[in-house]
């Protein structure tokens, strides 16, 4: 039966089963460049293989027959269908490139790097002659970063990330794993520790739609979580985490030598008086302070982005910048914990969030909630064969930060967070002709009224007056009660539809779904 | 038959903690300190959802809303799940608020080309194919003036393009989203209505019919739905009416 559809739409004919044939039509990347959400190719000697993600579908794989198809031809098909307008990546600053410091490495690797695959950075555009010699790369793309380790390459251009992985003992079997910068959604830069622990990391967390796997063991979607093992003291470390700042939060646009006088300026008058409610615990920490250090030593952040609010357990960080949500995970032991893990989550990464009130007494913690957009799901393995399995963790996809009850005001958390997650008016419209709500722009400070001290008790006024009524709940009344002393929503935002049902509370805003979910028994 | 598959099968049974809770309400009033969770969802990520009217014996609405996250209590899932007392809600009017915020951005332009309508989708009414309640075309507009009024489920500028019946069930390509009519109970009074909104979906894949037992299947990948299943008639013509209108509701 011949498919009728007019010749600019792309397809390609998945398989013929037995009796059936199933077709799947993949849409050509200007009218819905969503789908494609990464290509990998598979080339070799003998066997011909591509693989592509598609977005809310999965992997499809698709073999070819040996010699009857140009893969290469087929890689530059999808190049220039799938690189195009929204899906090609933003550009990065002058200031993320030029402060490579360290000199483009010799290519020559120790025997140890290639047992550990430890990546040492090289000449981009040495690699850019190299790729673009075998036509891997389009016209316009431009390589930006490049790591080598062995036989594998790691190529950041300003189109896609590039992942060369040489498979097999005579090296002829290739995958050449596009990655689409919209896809990537987190990222982590790992310093190295040690004298033992040669490693920096990068660890970059991608939605690519992986098939999902269940078994223990194992991650729920393989290609999450890509990571690169970089030689220690061969990378600017720094340097690739502002790149992929650039990347994913967009272009610093500060001049990083001007900026030093009067950023901090800012930050005084902007967080001087709001921390004043944290107390002066060690549990929290000046956010000026760590905006300055986090600008400077280590230069983590854009010189555009201001630490707007922080926290401190015991060893580890937690910065609210106006881009980002900022872990610093200090990992080792004692003096010797030099191995420091930056986790970066930007806001536009973050799907919903929540904050959870302490219990009873025994209770010492209050908790915030971050779920983010990548399936970081992780079935740990089984310890033994009589035990049922253990239980999924989310890792990356939910995030719980414990706070110290009484040390934190969670109302500003919450408000913090809405100031940022929410979107705002007006927006853009984007190449699928679909409307996209603004995000709060980072260089607008959010209102220092936000993070201001709530009352003492107000929580439970609002719990006893949604108690009161077991049913129906007059959104007028609530819209007070929620700008009231607690101010749960925003100035702008209000109430549309609020049910109870049992203990817990559905409210309908012109902004998000809320739910007041109360826990435990007692 | 059409069928939800959940694409993140939520691993929980929905009854296990109807006790506790329940006595736990009368209880928490005494003592202040509850755990109390606030969560916040931005319409923005929302990618589809779902109401259910009351039937004859549960006095419960139903709401599910998907989301794209990957976790929900404590399981891989992405749904969130809610009953809503019967009578003291009105679902449709919530429905109606749902439909504004997660696809009210986009205009109600059709996206058939002029002159294409369900009718050329083939109006396989055969007699075994309706024994068997399978896929048959309907006649769309009668459908978009129900949908309209009496529940008014459809947003004023949206139209029903094309419009199946499958057994008790409905589903309807609009300008705007799919929408799939669930009618379930013994009476009938039970009824969900799913949106997946256009603009979240993905992909669709037709399948062919094949020998005795393998009907013609059409699929629609959402992105966080659950994916869409429609069985047709075994009528190869059908299947390519099914396959023009994905297409160009998709690949416009």
């Amino acid at each position: 039966m011949p498919l009728r559809l007019p010749a600019p739409w792309t397809q390609i004919l998945v398989s013929w089963g037995r009796g059936s044939c199933h077709v799947l039509c993949i849409n050509r990347g200007i009218i819905l460049p969503a789908s494609y959400s990464g290509v990998s190719i598979f080339a070799s000697h003998s066997i011909t293989e591509l693989k592509v993600y598609l977005r809310g579908v999965g992997r499809i794989d698709i073999d070819f027959k040996a010699g009857t198809v140009d893969i290469f031809k087929l890689q530059r098909f999808l190049d220039t269908v799938v690189l195009v307008g929204d899906k090609a990546g933003k550009g990065v600053g002058a200031s993320a490139l030029s402060t490579t410091s360290v000199p483009p490495g010799s290519g020559k690797t120790s025997f140890f790097d290639l047992i550990g695959d430890n990546a040492s950075q090289i000449d981009p555009k040495q690699m850019e002659l190299a790729l673009k010699s075998d036509q891997l790369l389009i016209p316009e793309e431009s390589v930006e970063f490049a790591f080598k380790c062995g036989r594998d390459s790691f190529v950041m251009t300003s189109h896609r990330i590039l992942q060369i992985d040489v498979q097999g003992i005579s090296g002829r079997r290739i995958e050449y794993f596009t990655l689409l910068w919209p896809t990537v959604k987190a990222f982590s830069v790992e310093t190295a520790g040690n004298f033992f622990d040669r490693d920096a990391e990068l660890v970059i967390f991608t939605n690519i739609p992986d098939r999902i796997s269940t078994s223990p063991g194992a991650p729920r979607r393989s290609r999450t979580r890509i990571g690169i093992d970089f030689r220690k003291g061969r990378v600017d470390l720094m340097a690739v985490e502002r790149f992929f700042s650039d990347k994913i939060l967009g272009t610093d646009n500060v001049d990083p030598s001007t900026n030093a006088v009067s950023m901090a300026g800012q930050v005084d008058t902007g967080s001087g008086n709001i921390f004043s409610w944290l107390g002066n615990d060690s549990r929290m920490i000046d956010a000026k302070a760590v905006d300055d250090q986090y600008h400077c030593n280590p230069p983590l952040l854009q010189n555009c982005e201001h630490v707007e609010m922080a926290f401190k357990g015991r060893r580890d960080l937690l910065l609210l910048t106006s881009k980002r949500v900022v872990f610093v995970d200090m990992k080792g032991w004692g003096s010797l914990g030099k191995k420091v893990e930056y986790v970066s989550i930007p806001y536009t990464t973050v799907t919903a969030f929540g904050v959870r009130s302490a219990g009873s007494l025994l209770d010492k913690d209050s908790e915030m909630l971050i779920w983010t957009d990548f399936d970081d799901v992780y079935y740990p393995p089984e310890e033994d064969d009589d035990q049922p399995p253990p239980p999924p963790i989310p890792r990356r996809s939910f995030l719980e930060i414990d706070f110290q009850k009484d040390r934190v005001d969670l109302m500003a958390v919450h408000r913090y967070l809405s100031e940022r997650c929410l979107r705002i008016e007006g927006g853009h419209v984007d190449a699928d002709c679909y409307h996209i709500p603004n995000l709060r722009p980072f260089d607008m400070p959010v209102s220092p009224d936000v993070m201001s001290p709530t009352p003492p008790g107000a929580l439970e006024k609002i719990l006893n007056f949604i108690g009161q009524d077991a049913v129906a709940i007059d959104p007028a009344t609530l819209d007070a009660q929620f700008h009231g002393e607690t101010r749960l929503f925003q100035p702008d935002e209000k109430v549309i539809f609020a049910y109870k049902t049992g203990r817990d509370t559905l409210v309908f805003s012109n902004k998000r779904i809320f739910i007041i979910d109360v826990q435990g028994f007692r | 038959m059409c069928s939800f598959n959940p694409f993140f099968p939520c691993l929980v049974p929905s009854n296990i903690e109807s006790y506790p809770r329940a006595r736990a309400r009368h209880v928490s009033q005494l003592d202040s300190g509850k755990r109390i969770q606030y969560n916040s969802f931005p319409y923005h990520s929302v990618r589809g959802f779902s109401i259910e009217t009351a039937g004859s014996f549960d006095r419960d609405t139903e709401l599910a809303v998907w989301l794209k996250c990957y976790w929900m209590d404590g399981y891989p899932s992405n749904a969130i799940n809610q009953d809503l007392r019967k009578g003291r809600s009105d679902v449709v009017a919530l429905q109606a608020y749902l439909c504004e915020q997660v696809i009210g951005a986009q205009d109600g332009r059709t996206v058939l080309e002029p002159g294409r309508t369900s009718a050329e989708a083939g109006t396989v009414a055969s007699f075994l194919g309706f024994l068997k309640n399978d896929g048959v075309a309907t006649d769309h507009a009668a459908v978009e003036k129900q949908l309209k009024t009496a529940p008014k489920i459809l947003q004023n500028d949206e139209k029903v393009e094309a419009c199946y019946k499958v057994g008790r069930d409905l589903i309807c390509y609009t300008t705007k989203r799919i929408l799939v009519v669930n009618v379930q109970g013994i009476t009938g009074k039970k009824v969900s209505y799913d949106t997946l909104p256009l603009r979240y979906c993905q992909a669709f894949k037709v399948t062919t019919a094949g020998n005795l037992l393998s009907e013609a299947k059409a699929k629609v990948y959402c992105e966080g739905c659950p994916d869409l299943r429609q069985d047709l008639s075994k009528s190869s013509s059908d299947i390519w009416g099914v396959q023009k209108i994905l297409a160009y509701k998709m690949l416009h």
